[in-house]
């Protein structure tokens, strides 16, 4: 087959945003703007066997994605939803922004919902906010969101706050993108997240929300973004933060990343809670979606395609992927709080980003949400509740030197002390 | 990464303040040396650290950059109690960030150890044209919130509460070093006042007597601005 044969995209969408850096560009010329696949990218720069699997591997879904948005073109697309989530799950993801911005409006449209009836929180008590299942009926449909005039936007309590987050998403941009239509991207954003926070007044905007909406707005365009962006306030996991306390909502879901860990790999489990590391190096994951830690938009766009098909619960075991996939650096940092909390923090720049997603699914598969936040929360409650019996007995370095300083102080001290006594 | 493991002391600082008012910048150009422009948001802490030079001796900062957003507030707490040090931050072009000073302490008092030495610092102070708080009306604050004298624990001159305030500016580096190098010697001498006074015993306890005046050489370093 030659790259010619390939037929154009007809789909009415925008153009795409993503880097089009690749070699791959210039190979097909105007036919792919984009090549969303950085694996395929990168190793298509030096062909091989594997690399050359890859890209057909891709290519092929890349052309069965085009032709089944062809033949079901005049259709509404919700009726393939299975189809969608396919594709958006497996290896490669939507493979282009175009087909993103064409997929993602119906993925948000029907988001998978918590396999289970209650969530993680509603075990406990709800007395703060109420959970997301007295959601108003009245919240307005998205012809009010968007007839919402800007001067009633910037009445918003939360105006302000956004309008100054979004001025530091800087980095947050592909570069390929020049300062004007940044600008111009940064004017459209700040209305969309407090068009979405009028979805519902008791909606809490928190720091993280913007990096949420900021993607889709880069990849669906400022009309779509808002359908997708309100849907994932109101029904998605995003709902949850918006309402809650983030203690009682995504910090508890974050704290079923122990109760993983502890069936798949029990080592790395028993070092981070011996040092307390709890989960804070991993607050950003679930509330952006990874999008505030990773480094390349190609990556952020391919975790986006994977959540909007799946259960609210697998960002949370896509971090346990990550950090099992960061297994040897954490077994080879120091025992110490804050340097293992530096390492998970800063995410590293390649990431086998389909087999992390291969195995988070997997893991999704294995331990299925319901049973993890019941019996196997309960089963490490009790492992944690035993006294803790480490391996290897370490001494906090600041003790040694304490004891060091303090050591020889006395030592010089009853030697001045004696010398006194006794003088030689 | 820095791995010079050698230190002789190692103190534990956390900076607060509201959102934006740039702790991040703060920590980064004293870190690396750099100043980012429209640094992104912190969500949650981000650490960091530092070994400074003090009276000749190797001073290591551990630095908490905790996310200034209302609503990481109650989360980034768990991490005062076990800080050496607080710095507390203010814009002092934002007149609401300023305000918002005394909530920051009272969190502190209540979630930090009695003993933890506070510095307040006024970032931004290269926007001269933009400024709507007063140096002295920072340093009344400061006044009003500073050196708490313990009289039995740990030490009689134990200096707790805000020592110091200092206007800073991460884009023009001004200040930046001194705030934490001030920090770093005020903290160094206490400890080593904690460590003589009991020093006999072998163990590190903070001392409850002995007379030595931590004021004296304090005052040397404040000549730095």
């Amino acid at each position: 087959m030659t790259y010619s044969s390939i037929p154009a995209i007809n789909l009415p969408m925008h153009s795409s945003f993503s880097e089009p850096n690749s070699p791959l560009k210039e190979v097909l010329g105007e036919k792919w703007q984009t090549a969303s696949c950085s694996d395929l990218g990168d190793n298509y720069v030096k062909p091989g066997p594997l690399a050359k699997a890859k890209f057909n591997a891709l290519r092929n879904k890349r052309e069965a994605i085009d032709r089944f948005l062809k033949k079901h073109k005049k259709e509404d697309l919700s009726l393939y939803i299975d189809e969608l989530r396919d594709f958006a799950i497996s290896s490669g993801g939507l493979v282009d922004d175009e087909f993103r911005a064409a997929i993602w409006p119906v993925l948000a449209a029907n988001l998978v919902q918590n396999d289970d009836l209650d969530d993680v929180s509603s075990s406990y008590d709800s007395d703060f906010e109420s959970a997301q299942s007295d959601f108003d009926e009245e919240s307005p449909i998205f012809e009010e969101l968007t007839e919402l005039t800007l001067d009633e936007l910037k009445g918003h309590k939360e105006w302000n706050q956004v309008e100054l987050d979004v001025h530091r998403t800087l980095s947050r941009f592909p570069p390929n993108i020049s300062d004007t239509h940044r600008d111009v991207l940064q004017t459209e954003l700040i209305p969309l997240i407090v068009r979405v926070l009028s979805v519902n007044p008791r909606f809490n905007y928190y720091q993280g929300f913007h990096d949420i909406c900021l993607t889709v707005l880069l990849v669906c365009g400022e009309k779509d973004a808002l359908p997708v962006c309100s849907n994932l306030a109101k029904n998605g996991a995003f709902n949850n933060y918006l309402l809650k306390t983030l203690e009682k909502s995504v910090v508890r879901e974050l704290d079923l990343l122990y109760v993983i860990l502890s069936r798949v790999e029990p080592t790395l489990e028993k070092v981070m809670r011996s040092v307390e590391l709890g989960t804070m190096f991993g607050l950003s994951w679930p509330l952006t979606w990874f999008s505030h830690s990773l480094k390349q938009y190609q990556q952020i766009v391919r975790f986006f395609d994977v959540f909007l098909a799946s259960s609210p619960l697998l960002p949370i075991y896509v971090s346990s992927a990550v950090v099992v996939y960061r297994r040897a650096s954490i077994l080879s940092c120091e025992r110490e709080m804050p340097f293992l909390h530096r390492l998970l923090t800063e995410m590293p720049s390649e990431l086998p980003i389909d087999a992390i997603i291969k195995d988070a699914v997997y893991l999704s598969k294995l331990m299925p949400p319901c049973l993890l936040k019941t019996n196997y929360m309960n089963e490490y409650r009790k492992i944690v509740a035993k006294p803790h019996r480490p391996t290897v007995k370490t001494i906090p370095r600041y003790a040694l030197q304490f004891m060091f300083v303090a050591g020889t102080v006395g030592a010089a001290a009853s030697f001045f002390f004696f010398k006194q006594i006794h003088p030689l | 990464m820095d791995n010079d493991d050698g230190f002789d002391y190692l103190f534990k600082i956390v900076l607060v303040g509201d959102m934006g008012v740039g702790k991040t910048c703060v920590v980064q150009r004293f870190r690396s040396g750099n100043f980012v422009d429209r640094q992104g948001t912190t969500i949650g802490v981000d650490f960091t650290m530092k070994t400074l030079n003090v009276d000749g001796k190797r001073v290591k900062l551990q630095i908490w950059d905790t996310g200034g957003q209302e609503r990481f507030r109650t989360i980034t707490q768990s991490y005062y109690r076990s800080a050496n040090g607080i710095v507390l931050c203010y814009d002092i072009t934002c007149k609401q960030s300023f305000g918002s000073l005394q909530r920051w302490i009272d969190d502190v008092s209540k979630f930090a150890a009695p003993n933890v030495v506070k510095l307040l610092i006024g970032t931004k102070c290269d926007l001269e044209d933009q400024r709507s708080i007063e140096t002295e009306e920072a340093e009344m604050l400061q006044r009003a919130n500073g050196r708490i004298f313990f009289k039995r624990k740990p030490n009689p001159n134990w200096i707790s509460g805000m020592f110091a305030m200092l206007e800073t500016s991460a884009k023009n580096d001004i200040n930046v070093d001194n705030a934490f190098l001030e920090l770093a010697t005020l903290l160094k001498r206490q400890y080593d006042q904690g460590v003589l006074e009991q020093g006999a015993t072998g163990t590190f306890q903070l001392g409850s007597g002995g007379t030595t005046s931590i004021n004296s050489p304090w005052q040397r370093c404040c000549q730095y601005t």
